[in-house]
């Protein structure tokens, strides 16, 4: 069923058809927030409070765009907001060098496993920027347009555009070895 | 001397005439060719990066995720049904007895305030003059004290009302 229509029951006054929502959305509004913040507890924490806010203002939402999109920009806003009240800092990955303690490019990709590719691959991701971790984790999983990452973060299209070739180039080289079998997969 | 002086001009002579032979063309088609073979392979990477993030690199929230939110947004449902005056009422309320006191100042509290006059007594002295002014009738009394009997009311109890 559509979103609206579960949006419309909860203003209605039916409040457990907003379980249907946050059942769907749960998942990606954790990986935007986990993305932004780089921590578990703060990541569960700023999902929460971004649903919390989006039933709260849920009659603001005027169905001009997607509910995911709509409520993506909270959870964007309120983890940028728990970095800035944590003072955490961030910083481009290619100032700052970090060795990968876990795997090497030289790993036999044979001897990874599927659990072992995941946490190559979210190791990668991690060693990203916050907002290069974003706009991949949008890009990519979530599937959004240039034009639903501009709404949900705020950046202008040509920032989008830059920041994603950006991010998929550091995305690359991280993931070089991961990618050769891939490739050879698909073909 | 002269067999250097020779070589020379033969080099001279030899690249001139290379270069007035002018650049090889290429077919019309190469161009085309290798751009065609630069995005089939540059798709091939896009394809295999989106085939690698789609699988590996989403995260999963805790699996009692929903019952967490679901049990605080029924808490503040439970808050908000529970009161009896909401918050546009008691706005409307401060509202109406601040211009009820500003009535009864414009209508007869005048207050007399010369520059020598001390500030508290001018303060007391307003006071004073409100107090005498206020003609509060029975009808007004009784909605002070409804007013005020609901408000401790809802206070009171709604915690318990949140509770059970």
């Amino acid at each position: 069923m559509e979103d609206n229509i579960y949006i419309n029951q909860v203003l209605d006054g039916n409040t457990d058809q907003f379980a249907v929502l946050v059942e769907r959305y749960k998942d990606f509004a954790y990986t935007i927030a986990l993305r932004i913040t780089k921590n578990v507890e703060d990541a569960e924490e700023v999902a929460q409070d971004a649903f919390l806010k989006a039933f709260q203002q849920l009659e603001n939402f005027h169905g001009s765009a997607k509910f995911s999109t709509w409520l993506y920009t909270i959870v964007f806003r309120t983890a940028i907001s728990k970095t800035r009240k944590k003072g955490l800092e961030t910083y481009d990955v290619e100032e700052h060098v970090v060795e990968n303690a876990y795997y090497s490019n030289e790993t036999p990709l044979d001897e990874l496993s599927k659990v072992d590719q995941r946490n190559y691959v979210r190791a990668a991701i991690d060693r990203l920027s916050e907002m290069d971790g974003l706009i991949i984790s949008l890009y990519y999983i979530e599937e959004s347009t240039i034009s639903e990452i501009e709404e949900i973060t705020g950046w202008s299209e040509s920032n989008v555009k830059v920041k994603l070739h950006r991010a998929r180039k550091r995305l690359h080289k991280e993931l070089e070895v991961l990618l050769k079998h891939e490739i050879e997969s698909i073909k | 001397m002269e067999q250097k002086k020779g070589d020379s001009t033969d080099n001279h002579r030899i690249s001139k005439l290379i270069k007035e032979s002018g650049l090889e063309k290429a077919s019309d088609g190469l161009q085309r060719s290798i751009m065609s073979g630069i995005r089939k392979h540059e798709a091939v990477k896009e394809n295999a990066m989106y085939s690698l993030l789609q699988n590996h690199a989403s995260e999963k929230v805790s699996p009692d995720f929903t019952n967490q939110i679901m049990n605080k947004l029924h808490k503040e449902t439970a808050k908000a049904d529970s009161q009896l005056i909401g918050k546009y009422g008691w706005l409307a309320i401060i509202m109406g007895f601040a211009a009820l006191v500003v009535l009864v100042f414009l209508s007869g509290g005048e207050v007399e305030a010369t520059t020598s006059t001390a500030i508290s007594e001018t303060i007391d002295k307003g006071v004073s003059q409100f107090l005498d002014h206020i003609t509060i009738g029975p009808i007004l009394t009784l909605c002070v004290l409804v007013v005020a009997v609901l408000a401790a009311f809802d206070h009171f109890t709604a915690k318990n009302r949140i509770s059970s």
